[in-house]
Formats: structure tokens, sequence, C-alpha cells
């Protein structure tokens, strides 16, 4: 599940696997073009399901031609705080004599049609958060300043921002006049069974090792209050599967990936530390 | 003048014949002087008192006989002593010949001189009191069959003499026993007379829990103690550690005891026991022998080390033997065990006690806590001794998931007592219960094992252990050994068609899908094979399966523990019953206020035994067959809750943390002695707030006013500005382009470094002892007003001092609560991270700590309500309450880490410091809580309203560091120039 650059082609169909109503409920947001947000905890899989939805949407069978002939169906930006309007609308830039205009992710989605989807949106800059705002009500337009024109929003294009609630300072939440123009889709961490599956589809360990990693990561959610905020991710479980797979202990998979990464706290380090031995054997 | 024999007449004619037998017998014998002399005393005998002819009676018929073996002179002192004896009772002079007689008939003539001068000694110490001297005449029978104890007795008895309360119950003893060695009781009596009594009532029960040859051993060791103050107290203490040990840790107790340097540290030794590796004495002399470096000098030191008290000393035990001490493990099991069961299930020490029907401790549940044993120690290694511990956590978590708690088939028998009820229909209950028992546990652990791979290879393990131990004792060959065995995964032993058959009966058990309805159905086919061949011998006098049966070796309680059913579910459905609750007032709760209960024909329930009420209550609900908690009324679970509260001593979502503490006495930590709760469930007052923000409006604007100078001290880009240290590239394109295409460019196209952003973090922590409650001092007392107060201020001060006049003065409690909200208001405008909390607490074991905001949460109205609901109670621990709060400053990562302490006197809580009445120990925890936290990078600084409060802050921290409020009104301006210079 390792980021992909922005745009990329997708060309063969990433793997899903629905927890619940997402597919339905986004599949009804694109038919109105309703704006989509995903609210969820880290590498629980809102990113791969905005992939999905990109490819079912823009790569599948049922999706017009215009859209299967898209070369970047998806925009994927990583917001920051440094990101203002300007490197999501365009700007001009000097080649040679020239000065030439570049179009920016969210513009040529917009003049393209695709899917534009800003991640983690509440870290970006105040101006570019108020900038989706035209783009995502009734009007479906985006003033771009500099040249002094006003676009109006493909049919095809559609909007998809992410935040995380939990670990966001309070002085950075999402403003409710942005908030409030999207439909929001809840994401959390499967169930343990699902969770297996994902699991052992991604990282390619062996059955048992999967429903013992989902087990683990299942676990150690019951600790969330102690030193770390969302408990361990879908991601990291199979970061460990991953290293499981290329024949690295289970035990220490579990400390490289897991143990370390979710808390700085030497106690529930400890803690976690064996529970994994409780759930995996040691090889002796 | 009449004769001898007619005088005697007067008195009773049945005197005259043995006189007249006597003149033929004894006159011969004596000279007439002597005679007379006899005659003479006879009838002063029988002259003496009321009735005292009986005694004459047996005097004719003992003298005779005293004459020949003792002479004459000893026949004469007996009379006269027994003249005397006759003038206050005729009966005590009766029992004293008789006692005479006795003797002589049994040739123990050789006591009556000793007993003599006893009786006369007691005599005259205690003239009127012919009771007891009846009573020691009496006892004398009983103690002079063996001359040399006889002598001893007597000794004892003389000692005793001075002290009247004591001889008393002494004399009135008639217990007959072998068992009290005399010479013994005479040595204690000689260094204190006030330890026979206990001497007497606990040697032979001491002396029973070791093996003979230890006896001389230990009475030694109780002579040694006798001198000593508090000498009962200890002694009944060292029986009741003897009682926790086994036979071969009792030895070795004795044996430490001897290498201690001197007795007077038993107490301490006693205390540390529970936590000692009493089966390794090797172990233990070495460790003893670390007292070396504190004696003579540091007593305190020396005890804290025997107690098992201080750092060091656990440290120096740990290292000895792998052994592992739960303190060091209780965090990070606590979290095993919440990551595994999903339930906040409190991990803590059981502790034993010898009235319990188990004396060990050993690992169990009640539904809201698991315990485990505060140490173990049985193996060599540490990971061995851990993996003990985990693995009885894992078992009595496996209890909870794997369902032992919610039998389907049980479901109509009564909520609170199905299991016992199940147990009773066999004709042997306690055998029923232990074979369940067993059952469940075996089912348990083959659940574990095949739900945790990693924990079925430990569990392997520690069942290979402790299979080996079980077969190497003979005692096993019972039916519930093999039962046992074959729960431990033991293989067929012999061609035992007993172990065939139980084999059979507890195979489904092994199912995947097994639950403890399985274990009942298997406990019905299992009992018959194990009752039957016990052919109805009791299998235990206790009602739980204890270390006392003998077909259960230690180890495997160590691991599995104790299993109360019935216990559990009760709390789980009342704790079920509490959480449906709305979290209401539970102050105020006392016994006086429950007459009500009565109505609910709920009897006895007494002070101090809350546990019983409840059981009592659980008892009646069971009975009246209330299942579901629309049953119960809303008063009965009103009444409920607080017995529960009060039974499972927290709520339940608290966080406790273990603290170390500074002990100046000894020079070291007093390991995890502070166990701190972090409560965020308090009682919630947010109009307090909101009243206190509008009548304080003009003082909060001047706090913002001063916080808002506050430069920040980050640096900070601020990119597009028209000067700056290096070229925003962005804008220095977009110029350029503007340029290009003819537009007039702009000149921001600079990156500067600004100081915008602050990088703080601070903590205000109130004190709210209960001595917070009281009213301020009078503000316009002849304290001068500090200098450089502006026209603004005296104002203020004016305005306060109206509100002083009305209110007679304010609350300590509210002017530090008004003075940090008006912080909170002007840090919220400044966008400072802070944090809000206050301490109090009683004992090292509760000190709480009332989280009332936390960094990175809003100020909302449940933060507000938190703080306008904090209210004076209990004490002042302040160490941990500064650890903890160092602790969370620390996590916050900020740059600057501000803990402001705002108190009213000195840190005191009753058991901070063993002297209650020295500040010393507390100030000094306080010291180095403060330098802990300093070193940490936490800036902390002290405010108190104590007017002597230079005298210790100067001790606490540099000068620098704290203030002492005289005005109690000036708080909130100083507290913001102090933040200010904290974070400025």
């Amino acid at each position: 599940m390792s980021e992909q650059p922005t745009g990329y082609a997708l060309d063969d169909e990433p793997y899903y696997r629905a927890v619940g109503d997402e597919v339905e409920i986004f599949m009804a947001a694109w038919a109105s073009r309703l704006p989509v947000l995903l609210k969820g905890p880290t590498g629980c899989g809102k990113t791969r399901f905005v992939e999905y939805m990109a490819y079912r949407l823009f790569r599948s069978d049922s999706a017009t031609e215009h859209r299967r002939s898209l070369p970047n169906p998806l925009l994927t930006v990583a917001c920051h705080e440094d990101l203002s309007a300007t490197d999501l609308v365009g700007r001009f830039l000097i080649k040679g004599d020239e000065t030439v205009w570049q179009d920016g992710p969210l513009t040529q989605s917009v003049k393209e049609g695709a899917i534009c989807y800003l991640d983690e949106i509440v870290e970006a800059r105040k101006d570019s958060t108020v900038l989706i705002h035209a783009l995502t009500d009734h009007r479906r337009i985006l003033p771009v300043e500099k040249q002094g024109v006003i676009l109006d929003a493909h049919p095809d294009f559609l909007l998809v921002i992410s935040y995380n609630p939990g670990y966001q300072n309070v002085l950075k939440d999402l403003k409710t006049s942005t908030r409030q123009r999207f439909i929001a889709i809840d994401f959390d961490y499967p169930d343990e069974q699902t969770e297996a599956e994902i699991i052992a589809h991604e990282s390619g360990t062996m059955q048992q090792n999967a429903a013992d990693l989902a087990m683990l990561g299942a676990r150690v959610r019951n600790l969330k209050q102690h030193g770390f905020d969302e408990g361990v991710s879908t991601r990291l479980l199979i970061y460990a599967g991953q290293l499981m797979a290329s024949g690295v202990t289970p035990i220490r998979a579990c400390e490289v990936a897991i143990c370390r990464a979710v808390s700085d706290e030497v106690d529930v380090q400890q803690a976690i530390g064996e529970l994994v031995s409780t759930i995996f054997p040691v090889d002796r | 003048m009449l004769t001898t024999a007619e005088r005697l007449g007067e008195f009773n004619d049945d005197l005259v014949a043995p006189f007249q037998v006597l003149e033929k017998t004894l006159k011969p014998v004596v000279t007439d002087h002597e005679w007379a002399s006899f005659q003479n005393a006879l009838i002063a005998l029988t002259g003496a008192g009321w009735h005292s002819w009986e005694a004459t009676v047996i005097a004719l018929r003992v003298a005779r006989t005293l004459h020949e073996r003792l002479g004459y002179e000893q026949l004469q002192s007996s009379l006269d002593l027994s003249c005397q004896l006759a003038d206050r009772s005729f009966k005590t002079s009766v029992a004293y010949l008789s006692l005479i007689e006795a003797w002589m008939r049994a040739e123990l003539e050789k006591q009556v001189a000793r007993a003599h001068a006893l009786i006369k000694m007691l005599l005259e110490s205690h003239p009127s009191r012919h009771n007891m001297l009846e009573s020691a005449i009496n006892n004398a029978w009983l103690r002079g069959q063996d001359e040399d104890s006889f002598e001893d007795w007597c000794a004892v008895v003389e000692t005793l003499v001075p002290h009247r309360q004591l001889l008393s119950p002494f004399l009135d003893n008639r217990e007959i026993s072998g068992q009290i060695d005399w010479g013994f009781i005479r040595e204690i009596g000689v260094l204190s007379p006030h330890g026979i009594p206990v001497a007497m009532s606990q040697t032979p029960l001491a002396l029973g829990l070791v093996s003979s040859s230890l006896h001389a051993e230990l009475k030694g060791l109780i002579v040694s103690l006798a001198s000593r103050q508090a000498f009962e107290e200890t002694f009944e203490n060292l029986i009741s550690a003897l009682r926790l040990l086994r036979p071969l840790e009792r030895a070795n107790l004795i044996q430490l005891i001897e290498a201690l340097p001197s007795v007077q540290f038993l107490p301490q030794l006693l205390e540390g026991v529970p936590k000692l590796p009493m089966d390794r004495m090797g172990v233990l002399l070495s460790w003893v022998a670390g007292l070396d470096r504190f004696l003579p000098v540091n007593k305190p030191a020396a005890e804290a080390w025997l107690a098992v008290e201080s750092r060091s000393s656990s440290q120096t035990l740990t290292r000895l033997l792998g052994q592992v001490d739960l303190t060091d493990i209780q965090q990070p099991l606590q979290y095993l065990s919440e990551a595994i069961s999903g339930r906040r299930l409190r991990v803590g020490a059981c502790i034993a006690t010898s009235d319990d029907a188990h004396f060990r401790a050993m690992p169990q549940t009640d539904g809201l806590s698991v315990l485990l044993p505060e140490i173990q120690s049985s193996f060599e290694k540490r990971e061995d001794n851990f993996r003990i511990y985990k693995m009885a956590l894992l078992h009595q978590l496996g209890y909870f998931e794997f369902g032992t708690f919610e039998p389907k088939s049980l479901k109509h028998t009564g909520a609170f007592t199905a299991f016992t009820a199940h147990f009773n229909r066999y004709s042997q209950p306690r055998v029923a219960r232990a074979i369940f028992q067993i059952l469940e546990d075996a089912r348990v652990d083959w659940s574990l094992e095949r739900r945790y791979r990693g924990a079925a290879q430990d569990l392997g393990i520690v069942k290979s252990v402790i299979l080996k131990d079980l077969w190497r004792t003979e005692i096993d060959r019972t039916p519930l050994g093999y039962l046992m065995g074959l729960s431990l995964d033991a293989d067929p032993i012999g061609d035992s068609e007993l172990f065939v058959q139980l084999n059979t009966a507890i195979a489904p058990l092994r199912d995947a899908g097994a639950n403890v309805d399985d274990s009942l159905t298997a406990l019905a086919a299992c009992y018959p094979l194990i009752a039957d061949h016990k052919k109805g011998q009791s299998l235990s006098s206790n009602e739980h399966i204890t270390a006392n049966d003998t077909f259960l070796p230690p180890a495997v309680l160590e691991f599995r523990g104790e299993l109360s059913p019935d216990i559990v579910r009760s709390n789980l459905k009342l704790a079920g019953l509490m959480d449906s609750l709305p979290v209401g007032e539970d102050e105020g709760f006392s016994i006086a206020g429950m007459p009500d209960l009565e109505n609910l024909k709920i009897e006895s329930i007494e002070a101090g035994d809350l546990q019983g009420g409840l059981a009592v209550m659980l008892e009646d609900m069971a009975a009246s067959g209330i299942e579901s908690a629309e049953e119960l009324d809303e008063t009965l679970i009103e009444k409920v809750e607080p017995l529960l509260s009060q039974l499972i001593d927290r709520p339940p979502d608290d966080i406790t943390y273990l603290y170390d503490e500074w002990d100046h006495l000894m020079l070291d930590y007093r390991k995890h002695w502070c166990t701190l709760f972090e409560i965020r469930r308090m009682d919630e007052d947010p109009e307090y707030i909101e009243n206190a923000r509008r009548e304080l409006r003009d003082v909060g604007t001047r706090v913002r006013r001063q916080l808002s100078m506050l430069r920040p001290e980050m640096l900070v880009k601020i990119y597009g500005m028209p000067d700056g240290e290096e070229l925003d590239m962005v804008n220095v394109v977009d110029a350029m382009v503007d340029r290009r295409m003819g537009a007039s460019p702009s000149d921001r196209i600079y990156v500067q470094r600004q100081r915008k952003g602050r990088d703080v973090s601070a903590l205000f922590l109130l004190d709210m002892s209960a001595s917070t409650d009281d009213r301020m001092t009078d503000p316009n007392d002849p304290e001068p007003d500090p200098p450089g107060l502006d026209d603004d201020e005296d104002d203020f001060g004016d305005l306060l001092a109206m509100h002083a006049e009305q209110e007679k003065g304010r609350r300590i409690i509210d002017v530090e609560k008004q003075s940090v909200m008006l912080m909170a208001d002007a840090l919220e405008q400044l966008g400072d991270n802070y944090a809000i909390a206050g301490f109090s607490g009683y004992g090292r074991d509760r000190v709480e700590y009332y989280l009332c905001k936390d960094f990175d949460e809003p100020y909302d109205l449940k933060a507000r309500g938190r703080l306008g609901g904090i209210r004076p109670c209990r004490s002042t621990r302040m160490g941990p309450a500064i650890r903890h709060a160092a602790k969370r400053l620390v996590a916050t990562e900020s740059r600057i880490k501000a803990l402001i302490i705002l108190s009213d006197g000195y840190p005191q809580d009753f058991d901070y410091g063993k002297d209650r009445n020295s500040r010393q120990y507390g100030i000094r925890d306080t010291t180095v809580a403060l330098g802990e936290a300093r070193q940490k990078g936490v800036q902390p600084f002290c405010i108190t309203v104590d007017q002597s409060g230079h005298d210790y802050l100067r001790e606490m921290c540099p000068d620098q560091q704290y203030m002492v409020i005289h005005n109690i009104d000036q708080l909130p301006d100083e507290l913001s120039k102090v933040y200010r210079s904290l974070t400025g």
C-alpha cells in the first residue's frame, strides 16, 4: 500500500476490500457529483479506497470512452502546511523568453474531469481550503485569478478530501464552512477477519500469520488511550506481514514494524512486546 | 482449765478423736515445748475464723506425716500459715492444707517448703485477695508435679507479684499442658513480666509451626524479643509470618532472623517477608548482609531495606535472584491485560492474610481486577519467573475471554450464586467445586493455546514444569491428582482404568468450541469417578481449593490460582448496573445513612464490614430471585453503588501510576511508594466559572493585557515580505512573470524569519487540600502593598476589598480557581498549550490527581465545569503530584515547559514520613521531586499563600522559583507575572 506518485495511470485494479457500504455511497455521491470527505484514522485504507473508486469509475468497462481515455484519472495532493492556493491552481513559469502557464493539479482535474484527492486537507494553508468552496457547491467553478478566468468544472470532475480527526490539533480543525460542503464517509479499521484477509492479500504472508497480525492489531487498539491515539494501523500490520513474507521472524518483524512505531512509552512498548510474544511463537 | 481436746471439742466434736490419736503418735516424738506450741497453733487455727475447724481436720490428718518427713519446724510454720489464711477464709486454709496432704500422699513433699514461701509472699503482698490465694494454691498442685518446673513456676509467680492485673489471670489459668516450658516463661518474666501472658498463649502456637529441631532457636528468639517494646505485637506478627510460609521457609525465616544484626529490626523484616524469596536461603543471607552499609549510622535506611521498601533493597534482591517484583512489571502487565481483554481490569497485588481460608496469595480475579502475587521467585532465571506471571495473568484473563462467567445452563438458577447452587447439588460440594476448577482451568488453558500460538509455547513449558512437580510426589496418585495431571497434558500413566475414564470424560473440553457448559457436563461425568473412589472422605476442610490441599502442588496455584465464579458474576453484574447509572453524587455516603436498607430486609451491615454487607445483600437478591437490572428498583441500586465503590476503591476508568518517593532519612527512594490516580470523572460546575468571569471581568482584562505582551520566541518563515534573509522563489517567479507581461511586479519577494510562534506548555497544579477551605485573612491587613502598582490596580484593590467586606474573606481554593481561570482565558487567546490539574489524596495509596484540562484539550464547557467543580478535600502530598505533572509536561515535547504550583502550606499527609509531626520528610521529598522536574527541563514555580512559606520554600527551591503571596488578591496579577517570566 505504498504511496503512488500523483496522477498515476491506474492500469491495474487496486485491491480494496469493502467493509461497509462505502462503495455504494461513493457511487451514489459520484452520480450526483457530490464532494466526498473521508474521515478516519491513519492507515485504514482511505487513499486505497479512492484509488479503487477511481479505477471503477474511470477504468472499468462501464466507464465512458472519455473517462477511459483520461491518462490520469486520479490526482492526489498530499497537503502540507506550506501548500498554497497557487500550488493547487497553477502558476506562470518562465520558459526561455516566454511566460508559460502551468496548471496545478486542481485546475487540471477540473478541466479534464478527473478525481482530485486532497489528502489530509487540514494540514493545508487556509487560503487553499477556501479555494475549494466554489467548486464544492452548486456552482462547481474554479476562479483562476492569475489568468483572470473562471473555469466551469468538467461534468466528470469530483473532489475528494480526507481528514483524520484523531491526531489533529484542536486549533487545526476543519472549518465548519468547509466541512459542511461534503458528504462524510467514516472509515475505521476493519474487523479482525476482514483485516486478516487484507493483510494476507497485501503482504503475501501466510494465512496464519495474517490472522495473528489482525488479532494483534485488534488487541493493540484496545490500548488506544495509553500514549497513542489510534492504535496500530492496518498499513503497519501489512508492513509487518511483508517483513514476515520476506523471511524475518514474526516476533522481530512485529518488533520493528509495530512495537517501536506506535508508542514511545517504554511500558507500552514492553506490553506490546509481550502481546506479540503471546500471539506469535518464538522460533526455538 | 480445759484440755486441748476439750477446747477443740467446743468447736467441733469431729476434732476430738483425731487429736487424741495424734496425741498418741506425735507427742512422743517431739519435745514438750514443741507439743505445747503445736497445740496452741491448733487452737489458734481452729478459732481463726468461721468454719476454720475444717482446716484443723486436715491439719490433724497431715501433722504426723509432715513432721516425720519434713520436721517440726515445717509443721509449725505450715500451721501458722494456715492459721493466717484461715483468718481471711477457711477455704483458702483448707486448700492449702489439702495441698500439703496431697503432696505428702504423692511423695512430693519437697515442694512443700517452696510453696510455703510462695504463698507467704503472696499473702504478704496481697493480704485481702483470698480468692487469688486459693487460685495460687490450686494451681500449685497442678504445677508441682515436677520439681524443676515447679521451681520455675514459682519464680514466675514471684515475678508477677508486683503486677496484680497480670497475676490474677495467670493464677486462674488452669491449663494443664506439658507444652509450657516454665523455665522459658521464667526467662521471659525476668525480662518483661508483661510478656508472660503472650508468651504463654502464643509460644505453643509458634512452636507448633516449626519442626522440633528449631524449638530451641525459636525460644531463644522469643526471649530476646521479650525485653523489647511491643513484644506482643511483634510476636504475633512473627506467628502470622510463619503461618504464611511453607515448612522449609519457616526454618529459613528463623535462620534469617538470627542473621540480623539486632532483633530490634525484626518488625521490619516481618513486614518484608511477603516480598522475600523465603525458599532461597543463600540469596536471603547475601541480601541481609547488605545491611552492613547502613549500620550503625542510618537506622531508617536499614529498616526500609529489611521491609523491602527502599529502591536499593529491591534492586539488590532482584539482582541476586532473577526474582520478579510485580511492581516492576505491573504497568506493562496492566497494559497487556487491557489489550487482551479490552476491559479495564486493574492488575494488582494479592496480599496473603492468615485469616483467609487460603494462606498463600494466589492469582485470582473478582471481575474488577486481576490480582497476582507480589513477587515471583520460584525459578532461578528472571525470564522463567516472568513467564509464570504472564501465564497467570493470561489464565485469569482467559476466564473472561472464554466465557467462564457466562454459563448458559445456569441461566435460570439465580444470578449471584448460580455456581454455588450448582455445586451444592452434589453430595460433596467441595469436591465438585475442586473438580470443576480443574476442568475449567484445563479448558481455559487449551483455549488459550489454540488462540495464542506464542502463549501456547509458554504454557507448554509451565505445564511441563508443574507436571514434573506433581508426579514427583506420591500423594498425587489420587483420582484428583490424575485429573490434575490430565489437565496439564500428562501422558497416560500405566494402564490405570480410572485415568482412561477421566481422559474420555474431559476429551470434549479440548475441542475448539468448548465452553463452560461443557466443563459443567464434564464435571457431571468426572464426579462419580472421583467421589466414589474417595469413598466419602472429605477433600479439604476449606471452601476453596487451597494451598493446604495436599493434592495440589504449590506451583499449580501460583499459575492457575483460584476461581470464584460467583463473586465475579456478582461484581460484573453490579458493575454493569453502575455503568448504566448516571454519574451521581455519591459524596456523603455513610453507614449511618443506611437505615432504609432494613426495609429491604438486608440485615447486619456493620461499619467496617462493607464486604460482608454486600455479601448479605447479594444473598438476599439471589434469594428473592432478582436477576435483571429492571427488577432492581432504583433505590436499591443507589444503595449498592456506594457499597460497591467502597469495595473497588476507585471508579474503573481512573488510570493509576506508581511513583517512587524520596526518604531523606534513608537517603534512597522508596520504590513505587505512591499510587496516583488520574481522575477525569469529577463533579462539574461550569456555572462557577461563568459567575467568576462576570465578577472578575476587570481583572481578567488586565491579565489578558499583561499576557498579550508576551513576545513569541519561535522563529517562523514568513513568505512574501518586502525584505528578508532569502528570496521567496515563488514570488520571485511571479514578479518576473508580471514584468514580462507588462504588469507592475510585486516587491514582496523575500522570506523573513519572524518570531511568531510560541512553543510553550504550562501546567497549573492546584493544591486542593482541606486547608484551602479556609477563608483568607482580611485583605486590608497591615501588609504593605508591593511597589509598582499603577492606578488601575489600586482601583482593583478597592473593588476586591469591597468584595472581601461582603464575603468576610474568600476561600483560598476560590482564589486559586479564579486565578487559574483568568490565566486560562488569557492563554486561550495567546494560544499557549496548557493544562490544569488539582491534587489531593489520602495516604500513599491514594494520591489523587484531578485532571481538569489536559494539553491539547479544548477549554470547553466540560473542562471549565471540572475546574469549577474542584473542592477542597484531604491532604497535600506534593511529591507524586509534581512527578506526575512533570511527566505530563515532558510528554508535550515543548521547548518551554512551565509547572506552576499553587498551594497554601507545606506538603503534608498522614503518612508522609513515619513521624507525623515532622514536616521534613514531605519537604525533602517535594524538594527532590522539584529537582527531578528541573532535570527533565521543566521549570517549576511554587506560589503559596502560607505566610510562613519562606521557611520551607527556601529549602525546596531557589529564591527565584517561589513566591509567597501576602495578600491573596494579588494572586491573579502575580500569577500572570510569574507566567510571563517563566515563558517569556
